[in-house]
């Protein structure tokens, strides 16, 4: 056996830098900066700075394919690459055409959206489904709230473990239901019935005879209520519809928080990868659903509790299909009034951003570049530290005079909800003093509020202060007014720019212009390119093809 | 059994930290091992030539940072790019860090939302809105965990794999060879796998120090039945497989 002595210690390959180390510093000093011509194969040559080679074909492939695809390349795409100098034009294109770009782009708009609003709750307890255990073990569907079903059986229990006909021979399934008196409770049996939730193939569920009731209104006292609207809980006559379309179950409540994400992600894909202009992410009336999204909307999301997500149908929303189908995940096209502004009335985006200060906060971070810090000095001249308007209360006016407005642009959206709400009368007289749930959502019902009565999204929309002028005139001109000059000035792409610069090149760029190695040239070319094209995969593609990316640190 | 690979992996895989925190100037270490470093002047951290009894004070500024800076893989890289480097087992999973591994090789990912992914940093944009892509000790720590685990699968995988040009931890050697030529050609293909790098030809300390690596791992397990792998030749390999799973230049790109 031939061995090679082995050296006395182990030594690795000293990590790429720390060779640079003393002719770096040349190059720090303007003594040196020759470039060398990259050859692997050479060895090193300890009098130049390598901090400005481009590397290597073969480390340049693993950075485009893990900033592009999210993955290391595989062997053969390394090995294609021998005896080349760079990584071909075509290579980098045809990252940029993959699968993994889609869900890389995807990621880098979650990284800017936070998407996620699985901690959103649709509904309470009043209009949900979960299962018990009857005697004979079978599992039975009935509602989860404990109100419900005292009102519907007296007592707080479910069903007897049998079918509902034994009770009443003639039952009608959606009827109101005979019960059996059990102590002092009345019971009601159990029917069968294909939920919403499962397709016509899928088997059928046994329901609670009451839970299962159809009736489209029910009695509360003597008012006769809607049982497919918010409330109806009221009336032991209103069960959960035809198919249970009224009530929502744990499952199905994650069914469509999912879909709401997806939903905000393939807006991304259409200005990403499919071909829409990249601005359009905040101004498009396009949008997307499926049927699970449409079912929610039309028979789910009107039963939810004012004290949860508000996210009723609008006449400004795309008009719903008549019969949606819950299963049907088949995305669609919707074409979406002329209130809704790309992602920016998207469900998720509303329901993430719960507030129209956090939206509008977040716009101006993403879109404009642009952060809030808190004062540093006190304010107390000339303004009232307990003032009800935030925009002249002492301290917090110097950060909302400025968010307001841009808040106002969102406020045609329910707070705590993505339903839009500019339907709503601007003024109820009767909301003053009232402790009705609808009004303290959406009215000032304080009487000695600012303009009790009026919507709380008009209650500083005036001419008393510039402030108020200003919020009046972007409620007036809704989210365009707001993103239609942020797109124009420019503002848009370069913050996007900005964005893509920091991921890409692992650091913000050097905006100083004292700086020596100020940037400001790059990227204002790179906000004119976006500017110009409106194209993402274009200034991605910049951006990967730039010195800067392709050095060697 | 005595663990081979903690002995002689953990050396490579403990300068992660420091290294990769390294930056122009931060370290003299590497520079001497190039022989650029002069012995008459020593840098501080701050970049700065302190004066020496041989030659005059220069205080240069610091190097010039317009490039792009080295980034951590993310966890959602690292998840989609293991398959990718370990390749598929012998009946044709990918191979990469699992839960109950050794028994389920279609077991949940560690780096799933329901297992590691949170620990390392994966961000879910409710409570954790970004990933900071950084190298603490539980990210060195599970790293290595997930070394062991991945290296030992592939190490396994080509020693069942009746085709042997399917082989992807040994592609360029065979199961028995410890014949240096093999060793070294197959340590080159590696870099390559892992790093996306060729070593220089001719000498090149990094394959060197795994060549060293590579027999140090196999004559324990010949001398003292030290072994996770089924033969000394695989435990060399697997024990080399790891190392380059946990350096730096494995998760820095």
């Amino acid at each position: 056996m031939n061995r090679p002595h082995p050296p006395p210690v182990i030594l690795r390959r000293p990590w790429r830098l720390i060779g640079l180390a003393a002719p770096c510093f040349a190059a720090g000093l303007g003594l040196s900066t020759a470039l060398a011509d990259h050859d692997p194969s050479a060895p090193p040559d300890a009098s130049t700075c390598h901090l400005y080679d481009p590397v290597e074909p073969e480390v340049l492939l693993r950075r485009l394919s893990l900033d592009l695809n999210m993955r290391a390349p595989a062997i053969e795409e390394y090995e294609a690459l021998a005896g080349q100098a760079d990584v071909p034009e075509a290579t980098v294109n045809a990252l940029l055409q993959t699968e993994d770009f889609r869900q890389w782009a995807r990621r880098f708009h979650m990284d800017l959206f936070w998407g996620n609003v699985d901690n959103v709750a649709l509904n309470s307890g009043n209009v949900k489904l979960n299962t018990a255990t009857l005697a004979g073990g079978d599992q039975v569907w009935k509602t989860a709230s404990s109100g419900r079903r005292k009102k519907y059986r007296v007592e707080d229990t479910v069903c007897q473990d049998k079918p509902q006909t034994d009770i009443d021979k003639d039952y009608v399934l959606g009827e109101v239901p005979e019960c059996e008196q059990v102590g002092d409770a009345c019971l009601d049996g159990w029917v069968e019935l294909v939920p919403y939730w499962h397709t016509a193939a899928q088997d059928t569920v046994k329901v609670c005879a009451f839970e299962a009731q159809t009736a489209a209104e029910g009695l509360d006292g003597t008012d006769l209520i809607p049982c497919n609207y918010r409330g109806a809980n009221a009336s032991a006559e209103c069960g959960c519809g035809p198919d249970l379309r009224w009530c929502y179950t744990g499952n199905s409540e994650d069914t469509i928080l999912t879909a709401i994400q997806e939903q905000l992600l393939l807006n991304v894909d259409q200005v990403t990868v499919g071909g829409a202009p990249y601005s359009s992410l905040i101004t498009s009336t396009t949008g997307f659903t499926n049927g699970t999204l449409q079912f929610w909307k039309k028979h789910l999301a009107p039963m939810a509790n004012l004290t949860k997500a508000y996210a009723d149908w609008s006449d400004g929303d795309a008009p719903l299909a008549s019969d949606p189908i819950a299963t049907d995940t088949t995305w669609v096209v919707e074409q979406r009034g002329p209130q809704h502004s790309g992602i920016l009335t998207e469900n998720a985006y509303s329901l993430r951003f719960a507030t129209n200060r956090a939206r509008a906060n977040r716009f101006r971070i993403i879109f404009e570049g642009q952060y809030f810090q808190p004062p540093s000095i006190e304010d107390a001249s000339d303004c009232d530290p307990a003032d009800p308007d935030i925009t002249e209360r002492c301290t917090c006016r110097q950060c909302h005079q400025v968010l307001e407005p841009l808040a106002a642009s969102f406020s045609q959206t329910a707070l705590a909800g993505s339903g839009l709400i500019d339907s709503l009368p601007e003024y109820e007289e009767d909301c003053i003093g009232s402790n009705n749930i609808a009004c303290r959502r959406f009215y000032e019902t304080k009487e000695d509020g600012a303009k009790p009565g009026w919507l709380r999204r008009l209650q500083y929309a005036d001419d008393e202060t510039p402030t108020h002028a200003a919020i009046k005139a972007h409620i007036e001109a809704g989210l365009p007014g707001l993103t239609d000059p942020v797109i124009a000035s420019g503002t848009f792409a370069r913050s996007m720019v900005i964005h893509l610069w920091t991921h890409f090149m692992g650091r913000p760029p050097i905006l100083d212009p004292l700086d020596p190695n100020v940037e400001t040239a790059q990227i204002d070319a790179l906000s004119q390119q976006l500017r110009d094209d409106n194209d993402f995969r274009g200034i991605v593609r910049a951006i990967v093809s730039l010195d800067e990316y392709r050095r060697s640190r | 059994m005595r663990s081979v690979n903690s002995r002689h992996a953990t050396p490579l895989g403990s300068l992660a930290l420091a290294l990769l925190l390294a930056g122009c100037g931060t370290t003299t270490t590497g520079a001497e091992d190039e022989g650029v470093a002069s012995d008459t002047t020593t840098t501080g951290d701050d970049g700065a030539t302190e004066e020496t009894e041989e030659g005059p004070s220069i205080t240069p500024s610091p190097p010039p940072t317009k490039s792009r800076v080295g980034k951590r893989m993310t966890v959602a890289q690292l998840r989609a790019s293991m398959p990718v480097i370990a390749g598929p087992d012998d009946e044709g999973f990918p191979i990469t860090w699992r839960a109950n591994s050794g028994t389920n090789p279609t077991g949940t990912e560690m780096f799933a939302s329901n297992k590691l992914g949170p620990a390392l940093g994966d961000p879910d944009y409710i409570e954790r809105v970004e990933e900071a892509a950084i190298p603490n000790a539980l990210y060195v720590k599970l790293m290595d965990d997930m070394a062991r685990q991945v290296c030992t699968n592939m190490a396994e995988a080509d020693r069942k794999r009746v085709d042997t040009d399917a082989r992807v931890l040994l592609r360029d050697t065979t199961l028995e060879s410890i014949e240096p030529a093999d060793v070294e050609a197959n340590l080159r293909y590696l870099h390559l796998r892992f790093f996306g790098e060729r070593p220089r030809a001719g000498e090149d300390p990094t394959i060197e120090a795994l060549e060293n690596l590579f027999f140090t791992a196999h004559d324990e397990a010949v001398t003292n039945d030290d072994q996770v792998a089924k033969t000394p030749v695989l435990e060399g390999w697997r024990v080399v497989c790891i190392a380059m799973m946990k350096s730096p230049e494995f998760h820095i790109y």
